[in-house]
């Protein structure tokens, strides 16, 4: 494709993008042709004119022309409904597979009049009927349906409206650089959590040791040896293991590709997704260990949103892996 | 950033999108219009309801009434079944199939009344059937424009059966409840109130108007039909090849416009002015018919020039082959000096019977140089055959009281006017509502009913004359005329009939009529029938214009009707000339019209108070105030209160930090104290003035 057609089509169609937030919609960017309904019309309009012609009716031509102005006024309020409008912001949320993402579109309207009926839709997805009161913003939520981790691009956003008589159809696109993260689709059931059984297999010490010692508390089986307080032990009070700050007292895990069972990669992650769920609410410490990155142990919705995080951008650009939300903004 | 477009874009072409089936061109544009709405609710079927009741309305004057009845009893049916959606008997009658079979089974009924379907009326009918049959089909609110385009065009046939100031003002509310459809079936869920979508599309009607006048005072008329449909031909209007009792009675009762006559000299009197059409001379009993094969006659004439009456007359197209001049025509009619066919051959032949015909029948307005003189008599070279004499046996009494009456005489010409005396002295009266006449007519009327319209005298007359063996033949035409400013109209209302005898190598005339009510030659109809209500309005007297609203009112439809229903290409052309356009081309009405729309669509475009939010008043002062700020360049930051607002404003401006400080101080007592409605309506006052002040004392706006 030579440079002159593609120049045109960015112009045309935006088919890349590369439009900046805050957007204000120009006159140049709007396109309004009539809507089915509206062709129906013209097209009435038009036997009505030829009937008129043909038997003389003087009314008749009055009321084909009364249409006729009709339609015409109706253009300038069709394009005057959506021209002018801003649009301040897009914030990309983040979901797991087979979600809806959402994408929260502020929309500013400065004038003094209220738009009506607008619609904003990419190619998978529409939201309608919105009215912008005067001298507002307004916050509406696309949800893109997703298919696959990664990230998922806004893509080609259509603003569009046919108020007020559905005659005239005027939109104009916006192609902002707006993505967001779709997170591996969890497993449902997935087994038990693999709790810290001594089975690493890269040799790393499985309980790297970040925090202070918060306590001791009485040895269980499968306590590792290098836990024991054996200080203790040696004044006898009984094989006791220290505790840690980041430890909520019920074990620690380390997540890793490798101790999924599965072979196929999406299943992996999937499996690890489902795994870092059902220790968030189980309120397990744990640790996420990818080839790319480590999650160090951890809990809390911060570190949940690391490691879904990390699992989302596993294996794709690294460069990119973690797309800020609402990087379109400012 | 370049990797991430590349992964964009990648992971864009591999979701599988509802699109992806389409092709590319389709992908581009937005996906529009494509989503079925929900099925009709209760609001768009009302909405529609009432639109089409406003469209049906004017048709149920001229509709056979079980048309009207199924009309409206479709439309009644769906808002039933609204209210009853499990009713399975309606629902049955009204899906698609029952709704078609019930149009189908209409047209040929249609065509059984009629008499036959492809024609203007029967399909009007069924046009009108259709709507409703639509209507109660329809489902889907998507589905509903065919249903709007048939009610438009609907709404426009209405004015093939009138074009009065009624039918006007009854198409307004159709058009609101056209429009005001429109914005339901947009978004059939909007909350928003009726009354706030009539404001809307009636603005928008209103906006609309300006262009709709220039496009009516601009479009150009054709000056005929594009087409005719097969029976529309002998749907002609005016004088026909016949004349039966009653017919040109009927004809009376028209307002419409017969021709316009523009005379180069003086205007001959209104008794003078028999406009010659058809000449019937076959007579079967009843029924007068014109001859089948006239000859053809030389317009000669001898007599001095100064005698000769010059004009134009402009023709409605009647679809017969009859032109009109005035009495004795010495001229072929040529082609007017201003009309582009200027060849010379005339447009039509003079008959020996007097009467000119075209070379085919009229079927576009007609424009022709004629030249008359006022002459009632008709000489001929050669004695008229014996159609003129016939007389079918039927009137016996009328045959012996003619040959009773012409025994005692001893002229033709004195029993000519002796039977003239005779209509005169006789209880005779005219009225255009004469009695039924059975199978003798002339007789009855004569000597039975004793009342009767033009073509009864005249008819009567002629009877008579052949009766006594003199041949004598009607002529059918107009007499009288009114004159508007320059011109001569001549109604269908001026329609006539009269008398011609063949009497000492002449044909003379002889308005029997005149005999029985003079008043019809000297002033016209309405003087000859003063009391009857079935005189057109047009027709009737001018005396006392301004009497009374009914005449006031008529005053009204007659400027409607010159200056709506007849604005036609010779008006338009008036009016270019009236602008100093005297033909204007092609690309001067589209730069005026260009020019015209522009200045309209800066005018809608900047009059964008078509929805005025309703924000609460302090509010609206607040913003008055941030606008008259931002116009010198300070904007209120987004976190900043009204006061550290105004504190700055009053920094930039000190001159003026004692009216800002009040400003401020008002706006927040008004927000944040309770007062009452007075105290609140005084400090917004004083708002006000203080915004005036400051508007005037700030500098003023920079650029």
């Amino acid at each position: 494709m030579n440079l002159v057609t593609r120049t045109v089509r960015q112009r045309l169609f935006r088919v890349r993008p590369e439009d900046a937030l805050p957007h204000r919609v120009s006159h140049q960017r709007v396109y309004i042709v009539p809507t089915r309904r509206g062709w129906a019309f013209l097209l009435a309009l038009l036997l009505m004119l030829v009937a008129s012609v043909n038997y003389a009716l003087s009314l008749g031509y009055a009321l084909c022309f009364l249409l006729t102005g009709l339609f015409a006024a109706t253009l300038l309020h069709t394009y005057r409904n959506v021209a002018g409008l801003q649009i301040t912001g897009i914030d990309a949320g983040e979901c797991f597979s087979g979600e809806a993402l959402p994408f929260t579109i502020t929309l500013n309207n400065e004038r003094a009049q209220a738009r009506h009926g607008l619609h904003l839709a990419t190619r998978q997805s529409r939201v309608g009927g919105t009215r912008l009161e005067p001298e507002q913003n307004q916050r509406v939520t696309l949800h893109l349906p997703s298919t696959h981790r990664g990230t998922l691009a806004l893509g080609r956003l259509t603003l569009q409206s046919d108020w007020p008589l559905g005659l005239w159809t005027c939109w104009s696109y916006l192609h902002v650089p707006v993505s967001g993260l779709v997170y591996p689709a969890p497993e449902s059931g997935p087994p038990p959590l693999p709790l810290a059984a001594g089975d690493s297999g890269d040799g790393r010490p499985q309980h790297a040791r970040q925090g202070d010692v918060s306590g001791l508390r009485n040895y269980q089986p499968g306590d590792s040896m290098g836990s024991i307080a054996w200080k203790s032990a040696a004044r006898g009070q009984g094989l006791q293991v220290r505790t840690f700050d980041d430890e909520s007292g019920q074990g620690q895990t380390l997540l890793g590709l490798h101790n999924t069972g599965q072979h196929e990669l999406e299943k992996q992650l999937s499996r690890l997704c489902g795994w870092v769920l059902q220790a968030e609410s189980s309120r397990t410490s744990y640790a996420l260990q990818l080839p790319a990155q480590h999650v160090p142990t951890g809990q809390g919705n911060e570190h949940r949103l690391q490691a879904l995080r990390a699992l989302a951008m596993h294996g794709l650009d690294q460069d990119k892996q973690r797309p800020e939300s609402g990087q379109g903004k400012g | 950033m370049k990797t991430l477009l590349a992964h964009l874009q990648r992971s864009s072409s591999t979701e599988p999108s509802p699109a992806s089936g389409s092709p590319y061109w389709r992908r581009l544009l937005p996906d529009l219009g494509r989503h079925p709405g929900p099925v009709m609710n209760a609001r768009t079927l009302y909405a529609l309801a009432v639109l089409l009741l406003l469209v049906q309305l004017p048709h149920l004057l001229h509709l056979p009434l079980w048309v009207s009845v199924t009309g409206a009893a479709l439309i009644g049916l769906r808002l039933v079944l609204l209210k009853q959606p499990e009713n399975r008997l309606i629902a049955m009658g009204l899906s698609p199939l029952g709704v078609t079979l019930l149009a189908i089974l209409c047209a040929f009924l249609i065509k059984a009344d009629y008499g036959y379907f492809i024609g203007r009326d029967p399909c009007v009918a069924f046009l009108f059937i259709l709507v409703a049959a639509k209507y109660a089909e329809v489902r889907r609110p998507s589905d509903a424009s065919l249903l709007l385009c048939l009610a438009a065009f609907l709404l426009l046939t209405q004015y093939f059966y009138s074009q009065t100031i009624l039918a006007a003002l009854v198409t307004l509310p159709a058009v609101v409840a056209l429009a005001h459809s429109l914005a339901i079936l947009r978004d059939p869920g909007n909350p928003a109130r009726t009354g706030e979508q009539l404001k809307l599309v009636i603005t928008l009607l209103i906006q609309g108007l300006p262009l709709a006048a220039l496009l009516f005072v601009v479009f150009p008329r054709l000056p005929g039909p594009l087409w005719s449909l097969p029976n529309d031909a002998s749907a002609s209007t005016g004088l026909s090849d016949s004349m039966s009792p009653g017919s040109i009675g009927s004809l009376s009762r028209s307002d419409a416009v017969a021709f316009r006559v523009e005379f180069d000299g003086p205007v001959p009197p209104p008794r003078d002015r028999y406009w010659r059409g058809p000449v019937l001379s076959e007579f079967d009993g009843r029924r007068w018919r014109a001859s089948p094969r006239p000859l053809e006659a030389n317009a000669r004439y001898q007599g001095p020039a100064s005698e000769i009456i010059d004009y134009t007359v402009t023709l409605q197209p009647h679809n017969q082959r009859w032109l009109f001049a005035l009495d004795a025509a010495t001229s072929l009619p040529s082609a007017d000096k201003a009309s582009a066919q200027t060849t010379g051959k005339p447009l039509g032949r003079l008959m020996s019977d007097g009467q000119l015909l075209a070379a085919s029948p009229v079927k576009q307005v007609l424009r022709y140089r004629q030249s008359s003189v006022l002459l009632d008599t008709l000489s001929v070279s050669r004695y008229p055959n014996d159609n003129t004499l016939f007389l079918p046996g039927v009137n016996t009494r009328s045959y012996q009281f003619a040959r009773e009456l012409r025994g005692r005489l001893d002229s033709d010409a004195a029993y000519a006017q002796a039977l003239l005396e005779h209509f005169n002295q006789q209880p005779y009266r005219y009225t255009l509502q004469p009695q039924l006449l059975g199978n003798a007519p002339v007789d009855e009327f004569l000597f039975d009913t004793r009342a009767g319209f033009c073509e009864h005298y005249s008819a009567a007359f002629v009877v008579l004359m052949r009766s006594a063996g003199i041949p004598a033949r009607v002529v059918t035409g107009y007499l009288g005329g009114e004159m508007n400013e320059d011109y001569m109209i001549v109604r269908q209302s001026d329609a006539h009939a009269w008398a011609e005898a063949f009497i000492e190598g002449t044909w003379r005339r002889y308005d029997p009529t005149g005999a029985v009510a003079p008043s019809r030659v000297e002033q016209g109809l309405a003087a000859a029938l003063p009391n009857e209500s079935s005189v057109p309005r047009l027709a009737r007297l001018n005396k006392g214009w301004l009497s009374g609203t009914r005449l006031r009112w008529d005053a009204l439809n007659h400027q409607w009707q010159r200056l709506v229903v007849d604005f036609n290409n010779d008006t338009q052309k008036n009016l270019w000339e009236k602008l100093g356009l005297a033909k204007p081309a092609l690309w001067q009405i589209t730069a005026i019209v260009l020019l015209i729309t522009g200045l309209w669509c800066a005018l809608v475009l900047g009059l964008p108070r078509i929805d005025r939010s309703k924000l609460p008043p302090d509010e609206r002062l607040w913003r008055q105030l941030c606008r008259l700020l931002r116009a010198r360049q300070l904007t209120r930051q987004a976190a900043e209160s009204q006061g550290e607002f105004l504190q700055r404003a009053a920094i930039a401006w000190p001159a003026q930090a004692s009216r800002l400080n009040q400003l401020q101080e008002q706006f927040a007592q008004l927000r944040f104290r309770a007062l009452t409605n007075e105290e609140q309506s005084q400090r917004r006052r004083e708002v006000r003035r203080l915004l005036k002040r400051l508007r005037w004392s700030l500098p003023g706006k920079a650029r």
